[in-house]
């Protein structure tokens, strides 16, 4: 019983003086810093021979769902220098619906190298999807410092499948 | 007696008086345990914020909101008096004021994440060891516990971020609805270890856990988990003082009357509900109906309208009219009253009548009203459930895709699962079939029905069907994830369908099957589904839809055995398997939606459950 109360309190001793010691009080030590402290949006990036998808998708619901899903490829970019931390964003728009989403990559400079870039997927009304293909345009935009650059773009086919 | 054996003995009482025992002590820190690694220190749903804001305010010494700490202030649920902006359920936010004070402590001397981390630790390392009490081994137990939790400490800490900035009034709500659907799984228990072994006393309160989404509901701030604590507790106050032979019959009596007026401190109308369902049943199956005992209750059921009426007082100088009487703000999707008439007393009476008569007649006519505008209520859900047998159909069996719920909740995807759906166990609720047949094939049907359906039964029964006819004509809605209205009739039918014979028998018999079809089917079945949901590319909708069908193809072959389990014995294994399985879909549902899902932003308390979040390619 002795042997059994003593592993008790060992443990939850250690977890307690853990809390305690990272604490502000103590402040021996941080356990929960993040070890970046650059601020978003800010530092630059070199990009290069991006590939962007040729075709996209708006998918009726499977298991009686009902919402199409649309769904794009990712895209991918040879990333050769990254300083602070920039953003690239994956940008679909398309006219025809009235209709544009992005998602934004929030890079260090751990990303050097081929770099996938994914777009979210998104859903729509089935009383909306009225045609068999739309048109849009996507694009990679790298943003940093509070300016933009478009790093490429291209147009793409956005099929509905049944 | 020193202190030390006062305190002791203090502590037994406090512990039989809340938990039962320890097998009660030991559920409740394993679902609190479970609440807290599901935990996302996020907003869900919008009127969340109404409720932060609000305590907030009350956490200031004010009922009125008038900072917006958290969102913005007319959030849906906030309610209008003048240019008055109010939060509501008021009893929330004052019962959840002491965790607030506990928060701010805790800021001050810990980092808030660590100490989430440390909370969550020690209440695994604690059911670890209060279970490792009942084995032979407890040392093992405790030891092999000891270094897990340690490992499992030192890795959260090792994984932990800050937060960006620590939302202690919404910690404090969800950490008190924590706490309250933790009680309810030990109601449950306690209620059912009234009737059966512990055995069948603890699957009936796993059954609950798991095979409900109470997991995903606990750390919302809504009122659905505590109504149906409150359910529980009431019924066991139902069934205490007939076992009691007169000793305690009165107190666990009055103790009903209380809960059910604390909850109209926390929400009036649903209580209003229980009240009307519990007064019945309690005064037609009491021992004493004296003028005395039922003067002694009434005073007790005012004493504890008081702080109800206090809250009413303060925010708008009627103490009948509750906040969801006011306006509120944005499109209503809760029930509410209308505006009462009762306040008007005085100035109709005329200066004829004595003003205890004006004053008897204005408590008359406020309690006339809401009862009036509930059995309005009443009569158009019997009405909508035989007009729109479809929307009945959407929100208990099958919900697929509704045009127009899918209209009301714009751009987000459709995220609703029927009542079946999300609760594929609730299936076996057809062996009500061979009950009856059985029952009614005896020469003594009548008197054996009577004298086999407990008080406890009847009420939990009526209550979910009220509760159900309240909100069915709204039905089906957006934002539900799992019809959350209608989430208290969930436990009280897995408990109903526990007191079903058929189930019960083949529960006691089989229980081992059950634990271990449940078991495998998480942990194995919740690896299929994560691979199916990853190679089917599945969108939100879509994802939903998938848990919708599975857990329809459980329930089909679970209620066809529930129709025919008492014609083979043989058949009792294949419905152990079926028990196991259903309540392992919800446990995977839920898992998914509170880790994934609703990520809520990767709000995760937990940091491994975050990482795992992120790594998993299914938001």
């Amino acid at each position: 019983m002795d042997r059994e109360r003593a592993t008790v309190w060992s443990v939850v001793g250690l977890v307690v003086a853990t809390t305690l010691v990272s604490g502000p009080l103590v402040g021996a030590v941080d356990l929960t810093t993040e070890p970046d402290t650059d601020t978003l949006g800010s530092g630059s990036v070199t990009v290069g021979s991006p590939s962007l998808p040729a075709e996209a998708t708006i998918t009726a619901g499977r298991f009686g769902a009902g919402q199409y899903t649309l769904r794009v490829p990712d895209a991918t970019v040879e990333i050769t220098a990254v300083e602070g931390r920039p953003i690239l964003a994956y940008r679909l728009s398309i006219p025809q619906r009235g209709y544009s989403r992005s998602t934004a990559h929030f890079l260090t400079a751990r990303n050097a190298g081929t770099f996938s870039l994914s777009m979210a997927d998104d859903s729509f009304d089935p009383s909306t999807v009225d045609r068999s293909e739309y048109s849009g345009a996507i694009e990679i935009v790298a943003r940093a410092n509070g300016s933009e650059r478009v790093v490429a773009n291209r147009t793409i086919t956005v099929t509905v499948v049944e | 007696m020193t202190g030390r054996q006062r305190l002791h003995s203090a502590v037994r009482f406090g512990r039989r008086a809340l938990f039962g025992d320890r097998v009660g002590v030991v559920l409740f820190l394993a679902s609190l345990c479970l609440f807290v690694t599901l935990w996302r220190t996020a907003f869900l749903i919008n009127d969340s914020y109404t409720l932060a804001n609000g305590l907030y305010a009350v956490a200031r010494g004010d009922v009125m909101m008038t900072e917006a700490a958290y969102g913005p202030l007319r959030s849906p649920g906030a309610t209008l008096n003048g240019g008055d902006v109010y939060s509501r359920n008021y009893g929330v936010l004052v019962l959840s004021l002491p965790l607030v004070y506990g928060l701010r402590l805790l800021d001050l001397v810990t980092d808030m994440r660590v100490a989430l981390v440390a909370l969550w630790s020690l209440l695994l390392f604690a059911a670890i060891v209060a279970a490792g009490r009942f084995s032979d081994r407890s040392r093992l137990v405790t030891s092999v516990g000891g270094v897990l939790v340690t490992v499992l400490f030192a890795l959260n800490v090792w994984l932990a971020r800050p937060f960006e900035q620590i939302p202690i009034h919404l910690l404090a709500l969800q950490l008190f609805h924590m706490i309250a659907g933790a009680m309810l799984i030990v109601l449950v228990y306690r209620l059912a270890a009234r009737r059966y072994d512990r055995r069948i006393a603890v699957l009936t309160a796993l059954l609950v856990l798991l095979g409900t989404p109470l997991a995903f509901w606990a750390s919302v701030p809504k009122r659905h988990v505590v109504t149906t604590a409150v359910a529980f507790g009431v019924a066991i106050a139902l069934t205490d003082r007939r076992s009691a032979d007169g000793d305690w019959a009165f107190e666990s009596r009055a103790v009903g009357y209380l809960l059910i007026a604390l909850l109209a401190w926390i929400h009036a109308p649903e209580a209003l509900v229980m009240l009307v369902v519990f007064a019945p049943v309690d005064l037609w199956t009491a021992p004493d109906n004296g003028r005395r005992t039922l003067g002694t209750l009434a005073a007790v059921f005012a004493v504890a309208l008081l702080p109800l009426f206090v809250t009413n007082t303060l925010l708008s100088g009627d103490p009948f009219t509750v906040p969801r009487m006011h306006p509120s703000v944005g499109e209503l999707s809760d029930i509410a009253f209308d505006r009462s008439s009762g306040s008007g007393g005085s100035s109709d009476g005329g200066s004829q009548l004595p003003l205890f008569v004006v004053v008897a007649l204005s408590i008359v006519r406020s309690a006339l009203n809401p009862l009036e505008t509930l059995f309005g209520l009443f009569q158009r859900g019997l009405v909508v459930s035989v007009t729109q047998p479809s929307d009945v159909f959407h929100t208990f069996v099958r919900s697929g895709f509704v045009q127009q719920v899918a209209e009301r909740s714009g751009d987000a995807p459709a995220a609703n699962l029927s009542l079946l759906e999300s609760a594929p166990v609730l299936a076996s609720a057809a062996a009500v079939v061979p009950t009856l047949r059985t029952a009614l094939r005896r020469d003594d049907r009548w008197h054996t029905l009577r004298r086999s359906v407990a008080p406890s039964d009847l009420f939990l029964l009526l209550f979910g069907v009220s509760l159900t006819l309240v909100y069915i004509s709204n039905l089906p809605l957006h934002a539900q994830v799992t019809v959350r209205y209608l989430f208290p009739t969930m436990p009280l039918l897995v408990y109903l369908i526990v007191r079903l014979p058929p189930v019960n028998s083949m529960l006691a018999r089989h229980l081992r099957t059950v634990l271990w079809s449940g078991g495998a089917g998480v942990l194995i079945g919740g690896q299929f589904v994560l691979v199916a949901l990853v190679a089917l590319d599945v969108g939100r909708a879509e994802a939903f839809q998938f848990h919708a069908v599975l857990a329809l193809a459980i329930a089909a072959p679970l209620a066809a055995w529930s129709v025919v389990t008492t014609l083979d014995d043989r058949l009792d294994r294949l419905g152990a398997v079926l028990f196991g399985l259903s309540t392992a879909a919800t446990t995977i549902f839920v898992c998914f939606a509170a880790v994934e899902y609703y990520g809520l932003g990767h709000s995760h308390a937990l940091p491994i459950v975050r990482v795992v979040a992120e790594t998993l390619p299914l938001d």
